[in-house]
């Protein structure tokens, strides 16, 4: 299981002492906090504001211990954890968790992108879709105000972001440069109140056996909240077999192909119609050929099972199957 | 667990220390990172006391001892109470010669003592590349103490 990014705080009581000096301090706020680096593979970041006695952790263990998060285990965890703790002369693990992300790495059989582009947020469940041109399909993101469920094609981002001997490290760890790797991530913004009803949740409570499988089984809940898009399903009789039938379904399959669900190729049908002025095509005439339109969506199927489906897969890489059968 | 090589080589701190001219073992810093003292006292094992066989004292033989004291003007880490000492025995590796040997850094506590309790876990790996060590070049750890074997297979193989 892997847990990558952080952030936690703690109050500090009268007998809590910190231990600020193996640290290099960054900036220094009116607020009173100070911002420190903790120096290793990638720095962690520890905040601490002595007039109101609070101290914060934040990064990713598994960049801070071995500069990137292709794996990452428990045992690493916690030994990444004990070793912050003694420098900073204090159990970080009693920490209360403000932020944290937790994935997993799947290997898929197509490439990475066409299961990103072939996953639709679902309107009823609170997850607004986001895309940002520049990831190229490579990259996507659902949020809601507790949460950003995240899906990427990991080998792609330690090509892109790491360098050569970073690369060879991570191929060391098993990352094949030529695999189909995707990883889905949460990211937990108020992870309280997704996986505790509203109790603050310890920083050590993340790597044992029973909140592993509570926020394993999250993960593929938020994962469930998305919808796989289905594939176009060849009719099998003449009559649904038209000129105008089939160069419907050819244009469906091209767009959801890419990632458009039916109900965008009737949008984007209707909006061509509503552009056309009404000198050339009256309302009437429009109205008409968008009862045509909807006619001809309304007689393609898609296959109820998905192939871009990842369930499955991610039931087994979140080791959820056994603990059903069990 | 070991820790991995990227990680000690990141977390790696390095200073040169050189003999100070007519002394036994006063050596003084002269380049790298500035963690110890300015000044360091270093004694071989046929000069310091004899000292309990417990502990890592009878994991690895006892090569010698280094022991420095910050100045009111010197800062680092390890400066904490007065009379800011810091000690820490040195150990041979037998499996690697080519190094003097290890510590891990005791520092005043705050009644002025070093104990066990006061131990801060880092580690010092000495090295030298003369017989009669006239230039210490010493490896500075924060809290790896217990990644000792990781450290020594790291440092003999990137040095």
């Amino acid at each position: 299981m892997m847990i990558d990014f952080i952030s936690a705080t703690k109050h500090l009581q009268g007998e809590d002492s910190i231990f600020l000096g193996h640290l290099q301090q960054e900036a220094s706020y009116s607020t009173g906090w100070k911002k420190y680096l903790m120096q290793g593979c990638k720095n962690l970041a520890i905040w601490h504001n002595e007039a109101n006695s609070v101290m914060r952790i934040e990064g990713s263990f598994a960049y801070f211990v071995q500069g990137h998060n292709f794996n990452f285990d428990n045992s690493q965890f916690v030994e990444a954890g004990q070793y912050i703790g003694g420098l900073l002369e204090t159990n970080i693990f009693d920490f209360e968790i403000d932020i944290f992300e937790f994935g997993k790495m799947i290997q898929v059989e197509d490439k990475p992108k066409n299961y990103i582009l072939n996953h639709r947020e679902n309107p009823k469940q609170g997850l607004i879709q986001y895309d940002n041109p520049k990831d190229k399909g490579n990259f996507r993101r659902w949020e809601s105000p507790e949460i950003r469920l995240k899906m990427y094609d990991a080998s792609r981002n330690i090509l892109h972001k790491q360098g050569m001997k970073m690369k060879d490290i991570i191929q060391e760890s098993g990352w094949n440069p030529e695999g189909n790797t995707l990883k889905i991530e949460a990211y937990y913004k108020k992870p309280h109140l997704i996986l505790n009803g509203g109790r603050r949740i310890k920083l050590g409570d993340l790597v044992n056996p029973n909140w592993q499988k509570r926020i394993s089984e999250d993960l593929y809940y938020q994962y469930k909240k998305l919808i796989p898009l289905g594939m176009i399903e060849q009719p099998n009789n003449k009559k649904d077999l038209s000129t105008q039938d089939l160069l419907m379904i050819a244009l469906a399959e091209g767009a959801t192909q890419g990632g458009k669900t039916l109900i965008e190729v009737k949008k984007m049908l209707y909006d061509r119609i509503n552009a056309i002025p009404d000198e050339i095509l009256s309302p009437t005439d429009k109205k008409a050929r968008k009862r045509q339109i909807l006619a001809l969506i309304g007689k393609i199927h898609t296959s109820p099972q998905s192939k871009w489906d990842l369930s499955d897969k991610l039931k087994e890489a979140l080791s959820l199957k056994e603990q059903e059968n069990t | 667990m070991m820790m991995a090589r990227q990680f000690i080589e990141a977390v790696k701190k390095e200073a040169v220390y050189k003999l100070k001219e007519g002394t036994q073992g006063s050596y003084y810093y002269s380049s790298g990172a500035r963690i110890l003292p300015n000044r360091v006292s270093i004694s071989r094992e046929r000069e310091i006391t004899k000292v309990a066989r417990t502990g890592r004292n009878l994991l690895h033989p006892i090569i010698g001892q280094l022991i420095g004291r910050f100045t009111k003007e010197e800062t680092s880490p390890l400066k904490r109470y007065r009379p800011f000492f810091c000690r820490t025995q040195l150990w041979q590796i037998p499996e690697y010669p080519f190094f003097i040997g290890y510590g891990s850094i005791g520092i005043s506590n705050n009644e002025g003592k070093i104990n066990r309790a006061s131990d801060t876990g880092d580690l010092v790996v000495l090295t030298t590349a003369e017989r009669n060590w006239d230039t210490l070049r010493i490896y500075y750890f924060p809290g790896m103490i217990q990644q000792l074997n990781a450290v020594m297979q790291y440092l003999s193989e990137s040095i």
